[in-house]
């Protein structure tokens, strides 16, 4: 186990190295951060001396080298276009908002895919069936942009039910609703099928045979028995789609002004805000690493049969 | 004469006076149409204080609010820093921290308000004025690198005297005849001025934490890229009618990008006011243009709108005129073709009918340009008419040109924030384009590369763009356009020559204002006899409100939103 970790951890610094360089690289190539933090009009003298003021005079791979050890020691330098703030501190500021909204979002995909796909899975063929996979269908056929302005269509401009832009604390957990469900429900479909699919795997095996053979009610064997093996890529699966969301409810945050990392990233790469960017995605693809490998760990525990090799 | 008899010719005479009073009233009136006073706050029901006023803006200029180390025009700070003057919503120059102000070839002076004061209490000072100018030049760096700008500060500003604690003299290296629209706010909204011992006692990152100033409000929440919220400040000094005490407690701003949710945030009313409504949607909303007072709610409906005018305008350059004398990438004489042929640049105009692409495009929101300078702007000629739709005269010059087929382009731009419209105007006009045989294909970049592709002269080879669509957020000064346009070392040109950069070098040195006017007026005659740009359109915004507005005072023109002080609301 212990060398098993190792491993990973070594492949996954050799993604992290990789991410970052191309990032930096990406970033520095498609325009000149300067051009965005000031207007046209501004002289080439004074571009000169904003570009040593932000650093940015270094040749790359000064520049790159600082940023590598920047990780190490915590100081990510500052974002260009909120020019006095740390980069981190930004980062860590906007980290909540999109924690809070992608964990609503995959709550809300968990509460209704599961039942989804174990009725679609006892059930096949069966009318409640073919509803469930429409409704997978439907759930994976729509763009959650679209959703989004529908929602907001509805809910809040003809219903007035609900807020339909900012955090949560500024409009409390009515303006979590409809974003969490928009981001969800692509969610919900997937975990639907794969439920089902499970499912339908796990009630033709010869152990649950066995235990409706010793007689135990239908119920038990459905939602203590077989749901217990079917969840089990699920799970995996919500661990990495948490760590993957958290980094890319992008649209969602921008159709209802929702302050994370999402929106954060998306204005940091307009503005070639060079230091937040390669912060977001190094976090970001940081979390996807870790993750993996604790989902990786758990299958064991969740799983007697797997071993690590 | 008898009583009876008297009685009846004072009652004549009454009668008479009465009569010819009233008529003269009429006559002026009819002459004069009545120009309705805006609704004022603790007058005739209207409640001398709310509680809060909400914002949905699509930008805000740059999140880098601090007076001395900005990085571009902010509009935030107008709310709690202070501008030296502004504009009324007749676009008068009026005061605001400056009570009096003179503009002469050596320099500007002005007086400071006797009852300013920063938010501390301590009095706005001719030598906090003189602080200020020097740190924005950069002269106490390193702890206050300086205004974005600072060399311009370098370049034109001489000595910045204290003549006395409420006046101060600020001499100028040369005459610097858009001294008042780049310094004073009210053009611009590039030059704030905050407290500096605060300033110096927390540094540029303790204010972007804690901002503070000695405007009409004082920051009670600032999340850069997400929202401000503001408090009025009770001790505000201001007492002009364009500059004073909000009627509404707090005041916040909340960043909404996307424009659907910003309506949708009106419509429901979780804000009163969004910046920047779409014009397809603006056109069947109310417009208190059209009833009492542009700024006053018309009430007929839960919505209405303000337009603002002349926020912005689109010019389509011929990028390979531009002649940048650095430009890695120079384009080779064949990649100048059609457009390095005078006929071919007249065609392009004559083949546009800009009146009917505002009318259908725009819905009427927008204006075509028939010169280069802004609507009221200094050096804008009222009287320049819109090039003529001419398409027939348009396949002739082609012809003439050697294109008697027309040829195909490409054309590029950037979707700014406060720059609405430029596809679907750029869209109209390639139909047009196509009916005398030219075949346009449009390109949307990202801002930045915009910037580094046009205004850097860095066209890549392998993309090739012959046109562009340059934006200009508004100038109220000809001369700034001039100067960043059409001269040698300006930064975002368009083109130039010897007798362009003759005219620039006329109009800008001297603040004698029929001087510069007559440069300007020949500079924009010439570029437009050239053709080396064909003027598109001005922009407007349009500024949406729920009906708990009664009105918002705002200068008829601006670069964005403006003022929300003078917001009244009715609860």
């Amino acid at each position: 186990m212990g060398r098993y970790i190792v491993k990973r951890l070594r492949s996954g610094l050799i993604s992290l190295w990789l991410i970052t360089l191309a990032v930096f690289l990406l970033v520095r190539m498609t325009g000149d951060p300067v051009d965005f933090l000031v207007g046209p009009e501004i002289s080439q003298a004074d571009r000169e001396r904003m570009k040593v003021q932000y650093g940015l005079d270094k040749p790359l791979y000064m520049q790159y080298l600082l940023f590598n050890k920047s990780i190490f020691t915590g100081d990510f330098g500052k974002s260009l276009r909120w020019a006095q703030r740390d980069a981190f501190d930004v980062f860590v500021s906007r980290l909540p908002a999109t924690v809070q909204l992608v964990g609503a979002a995959l709550a809300f995909s968990m509460v209704l895919g599961l039942p989804f796909g174990v009725i679609s899975g006892t059930r096949p063929d069966s009318w409640l069936d073919r509803g469930v996979k429409v409704l997978a269908i439907t759930g994976q056929s729509m763009p959650s942009f679209w959703l989004g302005l529908l929602f907001i269509l509805l809910f809040t401009v003809y219903l007035g039910w609900l807020p339909s832009a900012g955090g949560l604390d500024r409009v409390g957990l009515k303006g979590l609703i409809m974003p969490a469900v928009s981001l969800g429900w692509f969610l919900v479909a997937a975990n639907t099928r794969l439920v089902r699919s499970a499912m339908l795997d796990a009630l033709n095996s010869d152990y649950i045979k066995m235990v409706r053979a010793k007689g135990v009610p239908r119920r038990i064997v459905i939602w203590k028995h077989a749901l217990k093996n079917a969840a089990l890529p699920v799970i995996t699966l919500f661990a990495v789609n948490f760590a993957r969301l958290v980094g890319g409810a992008v649209v969602t945050e921008a159709i209802f002004a929702w302050p994370g990392i999402g929106n954060l990233l998306v204005d940091a790469v307009y503005g070639r805000d060079v230091n937040l960017v390669q912060i977001v995605v190094f976090f970001s693809a940081a979390s996807i690493v870790l993750v993996n490998l604790l989902v990786d760990l758990c299958y064991t525990w969740l799983d007697p049969r797997v071993r690590l090799e | 004469m008898t009583p009876t008899q008297q009685r009846q010719t004072r009652r004549q005479f009454l009668a008479r006076t009465i009569g010819a009073a009233a008529g003269i009233y009429g006559i002026v009136h009819l002459i004069k149409p009545t120009v309705h006073a805006f609704p004022q706050a603790g007058v005739g029901g209207v409640p001398a204080s709310v509680d809060k006023m909400t914002v949905a803006v699509d930008g805000w200029g740059r999140d880098v609010i601090n007076p001395v180390q900005p990085t571009g025009g902010a509009f935030l700070p107008d709310y709690f820093n202070l501008l030296l003057l502004m504009r009324d919503e007749n676009h008068k120059i009026v005061p605001a921290l400056a009570t009096e102000w003179s503009l002469t070839d050596e320099g500007f002076q002005f007086a400071i308000h006797p009852r300013a004061t920063w938010h501390d209490g301590a009095p706005v000072t001719a030598e906090d004025i003189r602080w200020s100018f020097e740190a924005m030049r950069g002269d106490f760096s390193p702890q206050f690198k300086g205004h974005h700008a600072a060399t311009r500060f370098k370049e034109q500003l001489g000595e910045v005297q204290v003549v006395d604690q409420q006046h101060v003299r600020i001499t100028t290296k040369r005459p610097a005849p858009d001294f008042i629209a780049f310094y004073t706010g009210a053009g611009y909204h590039q030059v704030h001025f905050g407290p500096p011992q605060y300033l110096r006692q927390v540094g540029v990152e303790g204010y972007e934490k804690k901002p503070s100033g000695g405007g009409p409000y004082t920051v009670k929440e600032w999340k850069p890229g997400e929202r401000m919220l503001l408090e009025r400040w009770d001790e505000f000094w201001g007492d002009y009618p364009w500059y004073h005490k909000p009627q509404h407690k707090m005041l916040e701003f909340i960043l909404a990008p996307d424009r659907a949710a910003r309506f949708a945030l009106l419509k429901s009313r979780q804000v009163d006011v969004a910046v920047n409504i779409p014009y397809g949607v603006a056109k069947d909303l109310p417009q208190s243009e059209a009833f009492e007072r542009r700024g006053i709610n018309p009430n007929k409906g839960a919505v209405w709108t303000q337009t603002i005018t002349a926020t912005g305008n689109y010019n389509l350059v011929f990028t390979g005129l531009q002649q940048f004398q650095n430009a890695p990438h120079k384009p080779t004489p064949e990649q100048l073709k059609p457009f390095d042929d005078i006929r071919v640049r007249q065609a392009m105009a004559l083949a546009l009918d800009k009146v009917a692409i505002s009318e259908k495009a725009h819905f009427g929101f927008t204006k075509p340009m028939a010169g280069l300078w802004f609507t009221n702007a200094f050096g804008h000629r009222p009287e320049l008419k819109v090039s003529p739709y001419d398409p027939a005269r348009a396949k002739q010059l082609l012809k003439e040109a050697g294109y008697p087929n027309g040829f195909s382009t490409t054309i590029y731009y950037g979707p700014f924030v406060n720059s609405p419209g430029i596809r679907e105007w750029l869209e109209a006009a390639a139909s047009f384009w196509k009916d005398v045989g030219i075949e346009v294909k449009i390109f949307e970049i990202e801002p930045n590369q915009f910037y580094s592709q046009f205004a850097r002269g860095q066209v890549p080879d392998w993309k090739w763009q012959p046109l562009a669509v340059q934006t200009w957020g508004r100038q109220e000064h000809a001369g700034v356009q001039a100067t960043y346009g059409y001269h040698a070392t300006g930064t975002y040109r368009c083109c130039f020559d010897e007798r362009s950069d003759e005219l620039w070098q006329q109009a800008s040195a001297t603040t004698n204002a029929a001087v510069q006017l007559k440069a300007l007026i020949e500079l924009e005659d010439y570029v437009l006899q050239q053709h080396w740009v064909i003027p598109m359109t001005e922009v407007s915004i349009v500024i949406g409100y729920t009906d708990r507005v009664l009105a918002h005072p705002h200068p008829p023109h601006a670069s964005s939103f403006e003022q929300f002080w003078r917001v009244v609301a009715k609860k």
